[in-house]
């Protein structure tokens, strides 16, 4: 019996002596976390002078942080005890490694390894000769484009003009996208982009041109198909033929409309010959209600051209394939003379605070030298019209200038200089003792 | 003896092991491998959670995050209304009433385990779905869109808190309750400098992207967060020197919106298209937030008397009052700034277009849909007024934000979109005009390259609005300013937020005029006292948080 309580003492001893030298997980996690260490950092790629955050513990005392290869940064910004945000530098190992921090006494190693861009252009979405007009969006595309950090073209003047990339249309990893200003110049000559690294990269020559020519421009959705065609398994497909796209230009949308749209809803744009997927048009497609479309880009021009588009999928019954672009219609006989309407909305301008404000879109095609023509009635005697700018409302001395009136009317001629204002900013008329009826362009 | 040895046998067996993981956790297909493997349900998701905590339930019932009924702007209905706890008293750091605290800290504590955990992104075993590609595009895309957020949630709790603790990374439960606050200054430095390194990868909108799925953070977000928090650390709550190049600051961060606006597609619009079915898609809308298809807003605003209808948030006399007059600018209150006889002047003839589209008034015809549509009659006795029980106490009712085409019968009842308007255009200007005439110390100064007159008039000649013209300079520009900001910005959560920047609380949320209006029409005003304290323009540290962190110190008088 004796035995039998000693016993029992030992297997107890065996249970608490398990039960006190066991550890407190959350005790060892905090005293894990405390410790100085890497959590993260961000960007995972650099070049040199990348902006790059470090994320972790006990970073309020780091003094360096070691790259791959050895180069030690020591311009830190501390953010609280867990952030740094400091410059990638120079001279990185091209195959990476990980990244080190360094306090006065400890060093921390990151958990997964830092890696080294190398930013290339391969190729734009214009080549050599080419005419780009402003306010298109021009592609550039390569690898590690996101190091991209500016392109320079020409302003109206001349000068170089600098497009930092905080006004990039898109900035992705294999092409950036950049909208051509308005104020560039209008001639040929070569671009550069340039990389956060320093690099630099030549856009070939091309001609930049103001989007214009006698004619004028027409929205149009022309149905290319028109066949209700039910996606219910893979066999499902349709085929655009290539004549229907004989006319496309690049920045068009083909836009598919459908109904009964079911859970496996999935619309692929094929190639014709292939029947495989056609990446460029599937990377841009985009669904609205009722129909989802993708957008022609330089790339898919002569196939879709010669071959025509292919589509597939599953979960919808397409109803007509629209081909939607802005077409420019070259006048006959030399250009227009005829009145374009820009505003029709009577308007009475009897006290200071009455304006009128013409979008700059109304301007997107217009050339200098075009008349801007405001019909009036109810002239009083206190009749004065004055041509303004929209945002600062100064009156437009330019336009104020080349100002005649008529008992029905009074115009002026789009001066020297004023376009890129016009197509950005728009027009604005303010005055007394008059009221507006209708207000046209005359080209000339 | 034998057995002394097995027991010694087996002591020696448990020590050893002791300090094995003894964690039972039954095995699930959602695990962290997982998470981070799959795109749609598990990377996109983490993503969502992050999202999902910018909707503050400014469109639910009773909702205390509806913020206009602590302020000015509105009186909620029913005494028992969870927003009246701004202003009654019982607003303390053990009744803090709001979850910004909560949910700010879930959000970012999202988002650095999203950021941490991001390089265990891999979806290269799916590389043959169809959505491959689409997948690859928007993961991109993925860390800067959470790093705005983080900033945006930085934004929310230092406008509510002042100094809050800087988390930037995951924390052990220890360490979450050793933080200790960073001074505000420091906070908006970490939002700006985390904005400017985000916005150059943001895309313009999402349009052009995969899916189409507006609504997502985009580069103009970027750009606006950073000038409305330049705009509200250089305001005199978080600027006690006055130091006059934060103000600059902020009228640069602000100028740069403006000047993109257009090449980001950005524009003006009708000001009774901001909100309703279709808001989402409004060419003004910077960021905001789509919620699907209700009424629960619509049954909470309709005036009493329209079925199901609860009175909700009724919009002051002192509110109305700021509305100026079409021709000549003077304003309700200055015209009537006494008891009025509705039965020989209308006096809501000729004002601001902007309050017949806010405001409900006795005899509008409210709601809008065919099946409810007639007359309110907000007069004692009147169908839609006192003595009914939960009739308006103000003399209005809302119509901003509320959608008059739902119909809320027993029967049929119809829902609409709703979308809560975060950032839009038309507050840039007033915000750059008022950074721009801190700076300059004018209206008319043209310094950065439109004065603050230009960038208000811009907004009030616009054709859906067209009112006279700001000219004034000086303390009267600041007392106009003001009223626009309010006018124009009604119900959008930001009159809450100005008034404390401004630090001017006692001057408009101590007092509220409201109006009744008697069966035989005429409009009384009676003054209404309101709880406010100089500590309110602070957030209480919820005590729950002091208690878990003898680090954390609580707001000045709290």
């Amino acid at each position: 019996m004796k035995k039998i309580f000693a016993y029992f003492g030992y297997v107890l001893s065996v249970a608490l002596a398990g039960a006190l030298t066991a550890c407190n997980p959350q005790e060892a996690a905090d005293e894990e976390a405390a410790a100085l260490s890497i959590k993260t950092f961000f960007p995972a790629k650099v070049v040199a002078n990348t902006p790059m955050t470090v994320n972790g513990n006990g970073l309020d005392a780091v003094r360096e942080v070691v790259f791959p290869g050895g180069v030690a940064v020591s311009d830190i910004e501390h953010v609280g005890d867990g952030m740094l945000r400091l410059k990638a530098p120079s001279g990185i190992a091209a195959d990476g490694g990980l990244l080190t921090v360094r306090t006065a006494d400890d060093e921390a190693v990151s958990r997964f390894p830092l890696t080294v861009g190398d930013p290339v252009v391969t190729g734009y979405s214009k080549q050599e000769g080419e005419s780009v007009e402003f306010g298109e969006l021009f592609y550039i595309y390569g690898k590690d484009l996101e190091f991209l950090s500016s392109m320079e073209l020409l302003d109206a003047d001349g000068n170089p003009n600098v497009i930092p990339e905080t006004l990039f249309y898109r900035k992705g990893t294999s092409s950036v996208v950049v909208k051509i200003p308005q104020n560039t110049f209008e001639g040929t000559f070569p671009g550069k982009v340039r990389s956060i690294d320093g690099k630099t990269f030549d856009i070939p020559e091309l001609t930049y041109t103001p989007p214009s020519g006698d004619g004028h421009w027409e929205h149009q959705e022309v149905v290319v198909f028109d066949q209700e065609t039910v996606f219910d398994s893979w066999s499902s497909t349709l085929v655009v033929p290539a004549a229907r796209f004989a006319d496309v230009t690049e920045g068009a949308v083909i836009r598919v409309l459908y109904k009964d749209k079911g859970s496996d809803f999935l619309p692929i744009y094929k190639h014709v010959g292939s029947w495989g997927d056609w990446t460029e048009f599937q990377d841009l497609i985009a669904h609205g209600d009722g129909f989802f479309e993708s957008t022609v880009t330089a790339a898919v021009m002569d196939e879709l051209k010669s071959e025509g588009l292919r589509f597939q999928g599953l979960g919808f019954t397409v109803t007509q394939v629209l081909l939607i672009q802005d077409v420019w219609v070259p006048e006959e006989g030399g250009g227009s003379k005829e009145e374009t309407t820009l505003w029709e909305t009577e308007t009475v301008f009897d006290a200071w605070s009455a304006t009128i404000v013409l979008d700059p879109s109304l301007f997107a095609k217009v050339k200098e030298g075009e008349i801007v023509r405001v019909y009036f009635k109810d002239k009083g005697t206190d009749y004065n019209p004055i041509y303004k700018h929209v945002d600062s409302w100064g009156d437009w001395t330019e336009f104020q200038a080349g100002i005649s009136h008529t008992d029905e009317y009074f115009e002026a001629p789009i001066p020297a200089g004023a376009l890129d204002e016009l197509q950005s900013a728009g027009l604005r008329f303010q005055g007394v003792g008059f009221t507006v009826t209708k207000i046209t362009l005359i080209p000339v | 003896m034998k057995l002394d040895r097995i027991c010694i046998f087996i002591l020696a067996c448990l020590v050893p092991c002791a300090c094995a993981d003894l964690d039972y956790s039954e095995e699930n297909t959602r695990d962290e491998e997982w998470t981070y493997e799959y795109f749609e349900n598990g990377i996109k998701n983490m993503v969502f959670d992050v999202y999902a905590q910018v909707y503050n339930n400014e469109f639910d019932d009773n909702s205390a995050y509806f913020l206009a009924g602590a302020t000015d702007e509105a009186q909620y209905a029913l005494e028992t209304g969870a927003i009246n706890n701004y202003v009654n008293g019982g607003w303390s750091a053990a009744n803090p009433y709001s979850r910004t605290w909560s949910k700010c800290y879930t959000a970012i504590a999202d988002a650095n385990m999203f950021l941490e955990k991001f390089d265990q992104a891999d979806i290269t075993e799916w590389q043959y779905n169809p959505d491959y590609r689409n997948w690859v595009q928007q993961l991109e895309l993925f860390p800067y869109e959470v790093r705005f957020l983080r900033a945006y949630f930085y934004f929310e709790l230092f406008r509510a808190y002042g100094d809050v603790p800087l988390v930037t990374t995951t924390l052990t439960n220890a360490q979450a309750n050793s933080v200790t606050r960073t001074p505000v200054d420091q906070i908006v430095k970490f939002i700006v400098d985390e904005l400017d390194a985000v916005a150059p990868y943001l895309p313009v909108n999402y349009l052009t992207e995969v899916n189409s799925e507006i609504g997502r953070a985009t580069r103009v977000a970027a750009y606006a967060l950073k000038a409305r928090t330049l705009l509200y650390a250089a305001s005199p709550l978080f600027n006690p020197t006055g130091d006059k190049s934060r103000w600059a600051k902020a009228a640069e961060a602000c100028k740069f919106v403006l000047d993109n606006a257009d090449s980001w597609g950005l524009k003006l619009s009708n000001y009774g298209t901001l909100w309703g079915h279709e808001a989402f898609f409004n060419p003004e809308l910077i960021f905001g937030l789509g919620r699907g298809e209700f009424n629960s807003f619509e049954k909470a605003n309709y005036p009493v008397g329209v079925e199901n209808g609860s009175s909700g948030n009724c919009p002051t006399q002192s509110f109305v009052d700021q509305y100026e007059y079409q021709d000549n600018g003077q304003t309700f209150g200055q015209r009537y700034p006494g008891n009025i006889d509705l039965r020989s002047v209308d006096p809501y003839e000729g004002l601001d277009p902007r309050f017949a589209l806010t405001v409900v008034r006795n005899g509008d015809e409210w709601p809008t849909n065919g099946a409810q549509k007639k007359p309110v009659e907000i007069f004692r006795g009147g169908f839609n007024a006192a003595p009914k029980y939960g009739a308006t106490p103000t003399g209005y009712y809302l119509k901003k934000y509320v959608d008059g085409a739902c119909v809320t019968t027993a029967d049929n009842q119809t829902t609409r979109r709703h979308t809560w308007i975060l950032f839009r255009l038309g507050e840039f200007y007033l915000d750059y005009a008022e950074a721009v005439f801190n700076a300059t110390g004018s209206a008319n100064d043209a310094t950065y390259g439109l004065t603050a007159n230009e960038a208000i008039n811009v907004l009030r000649t616009r054709p859906s609005v067209n009112m006279p013209e700001f000219t004034e300079n000086g303390d009267a520009w600041v007392a106009r300013y003001e009223r626009e900001r309010l006018v124009e910005l009604a119900f959008e959560n930001h009159r809450f937020w100005d008034v404390r920047r401004w630090k001017k609380g006692a001057q408009y949320f101590r007092t509220i005029q409201v109006a009744d209006i008697s069966a035989n029409l005429q409009l009384t005003r009676s003054s209404v006292s309101r709880q406010w304290d100089e500590k309110y323009n602070f957030y209480p540290i919820p005590q729950s948080e002091l208690k878990k962190n003898p680090n954390l110190t609580q707001n000045a008088g709290w």
